[in-house]
């Protein structure tokens, strides 16, 4: 996300960014906590790994990542998600974006680690490697069977495999546990993760005893508040890079000694442990 | 082109605005190693807020409207984000309240981490605060006084320009002993979504910044300038070495800025070293810069 020339900056500065309002085509239900929206019209610069400002009028506003290029996939979680989840198809919510990096797409054979809700904007970075015909094995885990997503949508386009705390499907305990000789069979080009803050640690830590930083790609979730990189709500420790707007994906070896699976901020910018 | 302001020196002129990547240590080093002479914090008060409801930020076409709505993690756990800031350049924490105690009991524990306090008396946008109590005339004479009784850093305040008349606002600072005046906050301003009818901020009314708002700026520095002894800090709407040749001009003796990084994280670095290349070109001090404008003028009026 950037402008190169004076001619864009130039333009850049009598551009509006207001929330566009964007009806409601589909709505999808995942699972009990989990649905997805389709929107009526196409957005510009879309692109896996970007997010959106949702808002639901009158409620709040709040970023959310796309899981395909017209549509978004939200778990239920707060008062937000909540008002968003009464919503019908034909109403409308106020979008603004997509903003972020979004993911540097490129390799032949690609792995993807997705956990929870997390999976969601990998779907989309699937269905656009899958377009381009890569050799893409993916990784799902989950808390149960039932709370397990997209398993139709991946298997489509990829080698899945599946983990769940449980043990109701797949391996029993986290993605990590599925990191073994079988999936390490082949060489990838690139791997991209996105799911719980300890995930993400446990799988910094790995790839890097691997020598394998310089092949992922993390995406980050941290309290988005204006989402074009200038109130400081979203930066992270210690070089203070905004999650909104130079992420929200690093490559491993940026966040390798990070505050990511360690602690965060809330609303009020105080630090919790995670 | 190192400046003196309060009895700080700076390297040069040119601070980060409070309320922008201000809120965590990292950040602050990160503004400070793109070439600030020395940044702001987030405002800082006694007990925690969550600030308001989004849309938070919007982009208009000729600035910037925000409610964030005073977030901070209250100043007694602003404390380890301050253990973080390595001083690689000057801090001025910016501090609100509702009374002069408030104020008094958030520097207290912060002193040891300031070089020196903005009081935030012109936030547009939170009840009971910022600009509520900044454009009554005496509660900024009397909070100021109170603030320099007990804290012993220099002391900027940051003055609103939803008033009638800024500059009695600057002279109550002065009169309660501000060291400087920072002018001005962002300028109270609205939005609807025209699609529902909704306001497009969660809390309804902003501040405006930007270049929309540099003239008002200006001429709240210049008008300053003409009625006070302390220096004067000019914000708003600053986007280049220009800008900044225009408030020196007005009077102001340091600047800040704020929205333009947004375009340019680097902006610091690019403006100091346009604005050295001028001075140097022209053989100019910048003491022979600040408060052009009103020598020119008074040249003028002799004639």
């Amino acid at each position: 996300m950037g402008w190169h020339t004076e001619k864009e900056k130039e333009k850049e500065k009598d551009r509006e960014i207001l929330p566009k309002d964007v009806v409601i085509k589909r709505i999808k239900r995942e699972n009990k906590d989990v649905r997805t929206f389709f929107f009526e019209d196409a957005l510009l610069d879309v692109r896996p790994g970007r997010y959106v400002m949702v808002w639901v009028r009158g409620i709040d506003e709040i970023p959310i990542s796309l899981s395909h290029k017209d549509a978004i996939t939200v778990e239920r979680v707060g008062k937000t998600t909540e008002s968003l989840f009464k919503l019908k198809e034909g109403d409308s919510i106020g979008i603004r974006g997509p903003f972020g990096n979004g993911f540097d797409i490129k390799g032949e054979n690609i792995l993807l680690i997705g956990g929870g809700i997390g999976i969601a904007p990998l779907l989309y970075l699937a269905e656009v490697f899958g377009e381009k015909k890569k050799d893409i094995t993916t990784l799902i885990g989950s808390r149960s069977r039932e709370t397990l997503l997209f398993l139709k949508e991946f298997e489509k386009i990829s080698k899945v495999f599946v983990s769940t705390d449980d043990g109701s499907l797949g391996k029993k305990g986290s993605v990590l546990n599925m990191l073994d000789a079988e999936i390490f069979k082949q060489e990838y080009d690139m791997i991209y993760a996105c799911g719980p803050e300890k995930m993400l640690r446990s799988l910094l830590e790995f790839f890097n005893e691997k020598d394998l930083l310089e092949k992922t790609q993390f995406s980050l979730s941290r309290i988005i508040k204006c989402g074009l990189g200038i109130c400081g709500s979203c930066c992270i420790d210690p070089k203070g890079l905004r999650v909104c707007r130079d992420g929200p994906i690093f490559y491993g070896g940026e966040i390798l000694n990070s505050e990511v699976g360690r602690y965060e901020r809330d609303h009020t910018g105080r630090r919790r442990k995670v | 082109m190192g400046i003196k302001i309060s009895g700080i020196e700076l390297e040069n002129p040119l601070i980060l605005a409070s309320g922008i990547l201000g809120s965590t240590g990292s950040s602050l080093n990160r503004i400070a190693r793109t070439g600030a002479g020395a940044v702001v914090s987030k405002s800082i008060g006694m007990e925690s807020r969550e600030g308001y409801e989004g849309p938070v930020l919007l982009k208009v076409d000729c600035g910037f409207l925000n409610a964030l709505g005073l977030p901070n993690p209250s100043y007694k756990n602003f404390i380890e984000e301050l253990e973080d800031f390595d001083r690689y350049c000057p801090l001025i924490i910016s501090v609100f309240g509702s009374s002069s105690s408030e104020f008094v009991e958030v520097a207290e524990d912060l002193e040891d981490y300031a070089d020196a306090f903005e009081l935030n008396l012109s936030c547009p946008h939170v009840e009971g605060y910022g600009m509520e109590i900044g454009r009554d005339l005496t509660f900024v004479e009397d909070i100021t006084r109170e603030f320099k009784r007990s804290i012993s850093r220099p002391t900027w305040v940051k003055l609103t320009p939803n008033v009638g008349e800024i500059t009695e606002i600057g002279l109550a600072a002065e009169k309660g002993g501000a060291d400087a005046v920072v002018a001005i906050n962002t300028v109270k301003g609205l939005r609807i979504d025209v699609e529902s009818g909704y306001p497009l901020l969660g809390n309804v009314y902003g501040g405006l910044s930007g270049r929309c708002i540099k003239p008002i700026g200006l001429a709240a520095v210049y008008s300053l300038y003409k009625k006070l002894k302390i220096p004067i800090i000019g914000v708003g709407g600053i986007e280049d070495y220009r800008d900044v040749l225009e408030y020196l001009m007005a009077g102001a003796r340091c600047i800040e800025i704020g929205s333009a990084l947004y375009y340019d994280l680097e902006i610091f670095k690019e403006i100091d070293s346009d604005l050295k290349r001028h001075l140097e070109e022209n053989s100019l001090e910048m003491e022979d810069i600040i408060g052009l404008a009103h020598r020119k003028r008074k040249r003028k009026r002799k004639r």
